[in-house]
Order: C-alpha cells, then structure tokens, then sequence
C-alpha cells in the first residue's frame, strides 16, 4: 500500500497550499540504520539449516568492485550475482556455478573489466571441488579475459541431453556449451561468436530458457536494466549530502531481449518483432524474470520483476518459428502493487502455496514497498491476477526489507510450499533501514505465511548483503538445500536438516521427448483430497537458476494416489501410487516412470 | 376537611421557630450546594482549558453563568473559552461584563489584547505581547498560545514557529507547545522534526490523544506499520470508541495480515466516518483480498463518487471488475485510470516544480489550474487557474481552462467571460473549422 494517509496529489498540495515559503530549518540528524522489528513468530517451526560453508570446499565471493578508491558509487555495484545449481556432469548431484562479479582497472579506474566464475563440482555429502580451470571456464573463447558478470541461466540450447551455461553481464551475455572433454569429464566451451550472442547487449541481468514458439528447442529470454555508464553516470545522494549510488530514474530503461533458437546452435534477437517493450524514461528496467505456463495454454508466459516501473505479464501467443508476445501485465493486475503503484522488483518465482492448482507469481521488492504475492484469479485465457500479500501473511514483516534472490520449497515436507527471501540493500548509505539484513524464512500452513526467521539456524539470526539464491537438494536426501550469493562476501552453503521422519516427499526429474525443452510443463499430485501442482519453470528467483527438479513435501503419506503430468503439447501423462522420498524421472511418452 | 387544615395550623403555630430553622437550613445548604456546583464546574472548566478544550470548557460556564452571574472570573473565563471558540462576539460581550461587574484589571485588558490578535491584529501586538511573556508574566502561555494560534490560522507559520519555540523555551515541561510546534513542522515540510516535537510532547503528556494519534499515522505513512501498532494499541484502550483510531488499528492490522481483526475494527468505523477515502480502499483491499469482489466494488465506488482523480481507487476498481469477469468495463475502467495516471503524475511533477520555486510562473499556474480541473479536482482547479489570470488575464490556458470548466458546469455567462479573452474565440458547438477544410467541402 502506498502512503495510506495521503493521496498521491494531496501529498504536494498539502506543501504548495499550507507551507509556502518553507525550508529554512536545519536537517535532522540522520538516524541509525535499524533492521525491521524482530516479532516473535506465533508458531514453533521443526524448519533448520546448518551452514555449511566452511566445510563444503566452496569459497568464493562475488565482487563487485566497491572497494575501488575513490568510489564510483556507479549504480553497477548495487546489483550483485546469482548463482546456479547445475549437474553438469549428470553423476546425480547439483553442482553450483558462481559468476563472479567484476571491479574496475585502466588510468582512471573507469574500465570495467570482470572476475571469471566458479564451478564447483559436488562430490557428496556437501564437499565440493573447485573445477572452474578444468572445466574451461576460467577464460572466454580466444583466451579473453571475463566481463562484468551478474547472472546465470541453464539450459540444454543443443537438446544433446547436457546443461550448457549462459552467463550475463555488462556489455555481455555468454553461452557455454556442454561438451566431453579429453579425460572423459566434461568442459565447456564459449560458443557465444558462434550462436550469435557475443554482441548487441547493453546490461544483462536475470535470464531464463523456453521454448517459446514449441519448436522443441530452448528460447532464451534476457532481462535488461538500465543505460548506465561512466558516460551517464551522475551524482546522486539521498540526504543532501552523502554521496550514493543513483536511483534507476535517473536512467533510462532497455528493452529486453529475446533470442530465437534457429536449432542449428545459432539464435536471433527477435524482441522487437516479439512485442517486447522497448524501454525508456518510465519503463523496462529489468532485474528477474521467471517463464512458466499462467494459463494453461501449454504455452510458456514471462513475467519480468522491473525496478520502479510496471512489470510486465508477457502472454505466449507464439507459433512455430514465430515468438509473439502481448503484454497484459496492468489488465492482468500483476504491473502494480495493492495501491496501484509500481514497486522496485527484483527476484520473483511461480508457485502454488495455496493449493489451488494455479500459477501463482511472487516479487520481492525495495524498502518501504511490500513484497507482492499475486493470487491467480484466471478464467480461460485471460490472465487475471490479484494482490494477496496481507491475505497470505507475508506483509506481517513490513517494508524495511529490500529482497533479492527468492523461490518457494516445501523445506518442512508439509505439504504446503514455503518461502525463502535473500535481503540486503541496494544503496551503499541508506537511511530508515540497515545496508545488511537478515534472511527471511516464511512457513506455510493452511492459512498463511508465517516469519520463522529467527528459529531456523544461526545463518537465518545474521544480518548479510544478499543477492541471488539457488534452492535445491544438494545431497539429494529429499530436502531442499539453499546456497545465497553475498556482495564481496563468501557464498554460503545452508544444509537442511529439519526433522522430516513423519513427513514424507517425492521429486520428478522430467525429460521431454528428444530433450525437447519442458518448460510449461505441470505436474499434480493427489494425496487423498490433497492436490499439489508444481510447474515447470525458466529464469527465477534473481539472477539464478535453482535445481528444476520438481519436489513436492506430502506430509504423513507414504505414497502418491495418483501424479499427472500436463505436457506443454497438451497431452497428459498419469500413474497412480507412486512410492515417496525419492525422485523419479518422467520421460515424455514412456509409461513408466525411471529412477 | 376544615378540621384537618386547623390542626395542621395549630401545630405550625406551635413548632414555628422549628420551622424557621429547617427552612433557614435548607436555604443555606441550598446556597453551599449552589456554590458547590458552581466550583465544580469553574474548575472543571479550568481543567479543560488548560487540556486545550474550550469547546467544552464554554459549555460548563454556560449554566454555571446563569446561576452566578454576577463573578467577574467566570465571565473572564467564559470570554477566554468563546475566544478559543472562534466566537469573537460573545467573547468581547463577555469581557464588556467583566468591565461592569469590577472595572477594568490587568488579566481583562490582556484578555482583550488577545482578542484581537485573535481577530487579526497580530503584528500590531505581538511585539509587547512576546515582551510581556519573556519578561515572566503568569499568563506567558495564554499570551503564546493565542499567538501562534493567530499566525497558524493566518497561515503564517515561521512566526508561528518562533512563538511556539519560545513557549517550549519558557516552559519546557510543557506539552502542548510541541504539539503544535509539531503540526507548524508537518505544516512546513519538516515530517521528521514535526514527529520529534510530537514524541517530546507525548513524553511529557503520554495520553495526549490526538498526539499518539498523528505519530501512528506518520508511521503508516512511513510504512512503519510494526512501529505504529504499539501506538494504536495504546489509544484503543484510552479511546475505544474513537472512530478514527479503530479505522487506524483496521488498517494497520490489515497490514500484518489479521484479515478477522481488520474487518472488525474497519466495519465499526466506517458506520462513523463513512467517506474516509483511506479506510474505504483499504476495506475494498480486504475485501478483495478475502474473494469479495463485490464488497469491494461497493466501497470503492463510493470513494469515487467523492473523488474521480483517485487513480489508486480507479486502479482497484478495475482489477475488482476483471475479477467479477466483468472484462469490458474493466478495460474501460483501466483506460480512464491510465488517462489520469498521467494527468495526476504531470500534476504533482508541477506541484514539485512550483513548491520549490519562491514566485510559480504563470504558465505553471495555469497549466496546474488545467490539469486539476480534468480531473476533477475542481476547487484547487479554479484557485490555480484564477492564480494565473489574476496575473496574467490574458493567459491562453487558464483561459480555456476556466471557459471549458464553466460551459461544462453550465454557467454559460462566465465561459463567454473567459472565452472572450481567447486569441481564437471558438462559439461553443460550432468549432472553427480550417482553410483546408473548407477547401475540401467547397470541392
């Protein structure tokens, strides 16, 4: 809710009308940062994480360049990296890509220039081994050295049945491919020149793979933010006097891009014929975006998490070799907050936490703004969403957080999906609210979303500087792990050890026919009355890209009465008392489910 | 019959000194009882008084004055309540009684000093009446008082601001000097130093109503809503019936997600204060929220019957007919929200533009004066409107602004006024039409 007390025009008449000839007064003094009220949760939650960082061999901190004397302040630094979970030698283990951010270098420190990533290799039992060197990744293609990089995206671009890497960043995007390399491991190899990605980006930030035209082959949607740059870049404060990064509206938007897989292993830029907004003063300004089917079309939509400006609801009205979008997100009520006013959205996700079988769309938002969940109201084709964040009890934690990197998962094997949120704030000096701030951790039950942050584990008591989160199982013992991606501190690694003996959970590897791309996919299950649908999805969270196995908490059952799956062709697949607490693998058209 | 009146004769013939004494005894508790009633109420008029409530303070005195009319204190008390009143004429009927009744004093001639700063000779006094209160006089509040009172309804805050601060100066333990010190800052665009003087005051007096009050609206504004709760939790209990503390704790509780508790609290006080737009959308909120769409159209229409510029209500309204699968009207509806999103965000871009300019320029003025009154916005329309004009008579847009408003209102004799100063006079119905068309339909 915006100003509940003053109307947007009441807000200036009040100082033109009433207070002429103010402004002689001295400024107050600025008041110490102060992390949101600590509440008391009002139920006691078996939810914990251990941090496991320190053990786990993975070490590494995305930078971002601040340290650079005297600071830019350059509104680059506030947006940090994501991080992805990606089995990308398929041993069954979720191993995790981290893109490593950039600083600056020539005469007058203005070069931008970036850090390579790491790939860290699972090797069990939360051990992890550095393999960014072997694997290729240390370097682009022709031995250059890495650009400024914020996010990543997986997909298999090529459907040879292997996870490529698509990197994004300033001034670049880049594709790796996944291929064997000469000691019977796997290598990536920069194929952006060769796909046609290595030109025409401003400043890429999340990035999410479709198949957006149902040709089989993964499409790729790239968010992009603002025109920033040394040559743009003003001096902002938001006191009067302290020197800070600049708000967006000090730039203008870029449009998003969508690249047209042509099947070959090249991609076209197709966002403009696509019906992508083209961006400006007032509008595209993107940071997340998330791909998933909103109305049961088979088709996958896009929904893109702008910052301060509309977001927008992209509608998939594709045909083969055709991408067609329409953008609905104002007449679909998913542009604008409860009170009409467009928010500084960053992370986002698609999920169920109500049970009604619908994609609903989740936004993580700036300070003084609530973080929006949109209830999926849809009949037929027409998007319909409303905004549901008092309803659903996420509002209780106020607006003092700036959330980033987001997703839901059934941590507790409840059945109903939780909710996690990566905070910290974008500007360096802020004033009402701290730069660091703790996680946030909803539970679910029947009702609503309730803040248990404070029980969960030491990591969740901390303040931090977060930005993209990944959740996935990364012991694949049925809970779901969360690695956080910090601003030029250490990743951190958070095993879920919640006491699930009396729930029970199943997971679904789903493989489309030909490693066609599945993204718009649903699978239900039934427990008894119980129903639970979980979709398929592209992009997410913020700049990252979680494990997309799809994993559902059932509760006391010990076995599924029945799980469908709705194809994105339309055609369904369904099997009835399927064994819990383990993953299966769907793959489209056989009839039996693999292990 | 007879006999029975001769009996009751002989017997108050013989018990009559008796008599004289229980009716010298009721006329003498009947006098202490007066006098007792009249203290009561004199100082529970004092009482209110002082806790800034003349209204009820004047409505004590009024019995009390007519039982003892002739107490030169009460009269003075009662001119000081009609004065805080507003009331300027009785004020200075009841003072004149104070002259018949003692004569002149000091306290009547003060008395009469702040009448008429009250009625708008401010400068004139104010030097000797800051004087008189530096120099130490018992009454320096009432002289402070009156004063900034008297700057504030003039609208004139930086002395307003300077007489508060010397009240706060002379009696720091004082709470109403920050109180309305407070309201002089929110007045001049200082919120956080406005909120600082409304926490000294509630430090100092902590079941000052309306102070808690504002302070947990500040927070509302502020998006503090955990920090207000405290607050409206604290006035629920002093003040359970208040309307506008229950509408406030509605909307905070809604904010934390306590659907049941909201909607109580919100339907109570929207029976008092049934056209509070802010409690209204928040109610349509809930109801939308909670799956009742029709509810929330009914509040929310309401709120448009008094305001149409209301983009957020619009905004609502719209997504509450697309969830009724009322598409059409929705989509109207959006349209006409789209179309004065735009006017209300090139309004206040203007409103910043003219706040921070010492002297607005015309064309700001009447360009302002345009735009409100497209959307409706009618009264703060015609002001800027007129603004412009009365400096510029000839201005285009303020002009047509006022000619369209008032052929529209149907007052055709001023539209013809202010048409007739249009450089293209246009004859309403019949647009002029160009060269190049007349060209055509000639051909």
């Amino acid at each position: 809710m915006k100003c509940p007390f003053l109307a947007r025009i009441g807000i200036f008449l009040a100082l033109i009308l009433i207070g002429s000839g103010c402004g002689s007064e001295k400024a107050p003094a600025v008041p110490e940062p102060q992390i949101a009220s600590e509440k008391k949760p009002s139920i006691d939650t078996s939810i914990r994480f251990e941090d496991r960082t320190a053990s786990s061999g993975i070490d590494f901190a995305y930078r971002n360049g601040e340290e650079v004397k005297p600071p830019h302040l350059s509104i680059l630094e506030s947006l940090g990296g994501g991080l992805a979970l990606i089995d990308f030698n398929q041993d069954g283990l979720q191993d995790v890509f981290i893109p490593g951010g950039g600083h600056y270098g020539g005469v007058d420190n203005k070069t931008i220039l970036g850090y390579p990533p790491r790939l860290y290799r699972n090797d069990g039992d939360f051990k992890f081994t550095d393999v960014t060197q072997s694997t290729g990744l240390s370097e682009l293609a022709g031995q250059q050295s890495w650009f400024y990089s914020h996010g990543v995206a997986v997909g298999d671009y090529d459907r040879d049945g292997w996870p490529d890497l698509l990197v994004t960043g300033w001034r670049r995007i880049a594709l790796f491919h996944n291929e064997p390399s000469a000691d019977g491991g796997r290598r990536f190899v920069d194929v952006s020149a060769k796909a046609g990605l290595d030109r025409g980006v401003i400043w890429a930030t999340s990035a999410g793979w479709a198949d957006f035209d149902g040709d089989g082959f993964s499409d790729l949607f790239v968010c992009q933010y603002v025109n920033w740059s040394f040559s743009n870049h003003p001096d902002c404060n938001y006191d009067g006097s302290t020197p800070d990064v600049c708000p967006p509206k000090k730039f203008d938007g870029l449009p998003s891009l969508v690249y047209l897989n042509n099947g070959d292993g090249t991609f076209r830029e197709v966002g403009e014929k696509a019906g992508i907004s083209r961006g400006g003063a007032q509008a595209s300004k993107a940071l997340g975006v998330v791909i998933a089917d909103l109305n049961a079309d088979g088709k996958p939509d896009v929904y893109v998490a702008n910052d301060t400006v509309e977001n927008f609801l992209y509608m998939n009205h594709s045909t083969t070799g055709q991408i067609k979008f329409e953008e609905k997100g104002l007449i679909a009520g998913v542009a604008l907050d409860g009170g009409g006013s467009p928010n500084g959205s960053m992370g986002l996700d698609v999920g169920d936490p109500e049970r009604t079988g619908k994609p609903a769309l989740w936004v993580t938002n700036y300070e003084n703004e609530f973080h929006a969940l949109y209830r999926n109201l849809g009949r037929g084709d027409q998007p319909t969403f409303v905004f549901a964040t008092q309803s659903s009890g996420v509002g209780a934690i106020g607006q003092k957080f700036v959330g980033w990197g987001t997703g839901f998962a059934d941590f507790d094997h409840n059945g109903w999906e939780d909710l996690f949120i990566a905070n910290g704030h974008a500007i360096r000096y802020p004033a009402h609210a701290a730069r660091r701030q703790r996680p946030v951790l909803f539970t679910k039950n029947a009702t609503k979303f309730i803040d248990v942050s404070s029980q969960v584990g030491d990591y969740f008591k901390q303040a931090h500087l977060s930005r993209g989160v990944a959740i996935g199982d990364l012991d694949n013992d049925g809970r779901l792990d969360l690695v956080v991606c910090h601003m030029n501190d250490k990743v951190s690694v958070l095993r879920n050890t919640t006491p699930t003996e009396e729930n029970h959970w199943i997971g679904f590897k789903i493989k489309g026919e030909g490693n066609r791309d599945i993204v718009g996919a649903k699978v239900v299950i039934e427990v008894g009355e119980q129903k639970q649908t979980r979709f398929a999805k592209g992009g997410g969270s913020y700049a990252s890209s979680p494990d997309r196995r799809l994993h559902f908490g059932v509760g006391p059952a010990k076995q599924v009465d029945r799980v469908t799956i709705h194809w994105p062709n339309g055609t369904n697949q369904e099997w009835t008392n399927v064994a819990c607490d383990k993953y299966h693998t769907i793959q489209q058209s056989n009839k039996t489910l693999g292990p | 019959m007879l006999l029975t009146v001769s009996r009751i004769w002989r017997f108050f013939r013989r018990n009559i000194r008796r008599f004289a004494l229980a009716l010298l005894l009721l006329v003498i508790g009947a006098g202490l009882g007066l006098r007792w009633y009249v203290l009561r109420e004199w100082r529970s008029a004092q009482t209110a008084m002082a806790e800034d409530r003349p209204t009820e303070a004047r409505d004590r005195l009024k019995h009390v004055i007519q039982l003892w009319p002739w107490d030169r204190d009460l009269h003075l008390l009662m001119a000081r309540s009609y004065r805080l009143t507003g009331d300027i004429q009785s004020s200075e009927r009841h003072l004149n009684r104070c002259l018949e009744l003692a004569g002149p004093s000091e306290a009547v001639q003060l008395e009469f000093l702040l009448l008429r700063v009250q009625a708008g000779d401010i400068d004139e006094l104010s030097g000797t009446l800051i004087q008189t209160a530096q120099d130490g006089h018992p009454d320096a509040p009432l002289i402070l008082q009156t004063l900034s009172r008297a700057y504030i309804l003039h609208l004139r805050y930086k002395p307003a601001f300077a007489c508060l601060s010397l009240w706060i100066e002379l009696y720091p333990d004082s709470a109403r000097p920050y109180h309305w010190r407070g309201v002089v800052r929110e007045r001049l665009n200082s919120p956080k130093e406005a909120k600082e003087d409304y926490e000294k005051a509630l430090e100092r007096d902590p079941d000052l109503v309306p102070v808690r009050l504002r302070i947990a609206e500040m927070l509302l504004e502020d998006k503090q809503a955990p920090e207000a709760m405290p607050h409206l939790l604290r006035l629920i209990k002093q003040v359970p019936d208040d309307p506008q503390v229950q509408s406030r704790l509605g909307i905070c509780r809604f904010l934390e997600g306590e659907m049941a508790e909201a909607r109580r609290l919100m339907e109570l006080a929207v029976t008092r204060i049934p056209f509070e737009p802010v409690l209204l959308i928040t109610l349509a909120e809930l109801n939308l929220q909670e799956g009742r769409a029709a509810e929330a159209e009914k509040y929310l229409r309401t709120v448009l019957e008094a305001d149409s510029s209301d983009t957020e209500a619009l905004h609502k309204l719209a997504t509450v007919l697309q969830v009724q699968g009322r598409t059409q009207e929705s989509a109207q509806v959006f349209e006409e929200y789209n179309r004065k999103r735009v006017i209300v965000d090139q309004t206040n871009d203007l409103l910043i533009k003219v706040a921070k300019s010492r002297t607005p320029a015309v064309d700001d003025c009447a360009e302002l004066g345009k735009l409100l009154l497209e959307i409706g916005r009618t009264k703060l329309g015609l002001y800027w409107a007129e603004q412009a004009i009365e400096r510029d008579p000839l201005n285009q847009v303020a002009n047509r602004a006022l000619a369209d408003y008032y052929e529209a209102s149907g007052d055709t004799a001023l539209a013809v006024r202010y048409r007739s100063n249009l450089r293209e006079v246009k004859t309403p119905g019949k647009p002029v039409e160009s060269p190049k068309r007349n060209d055509k339909s000639s051909k």
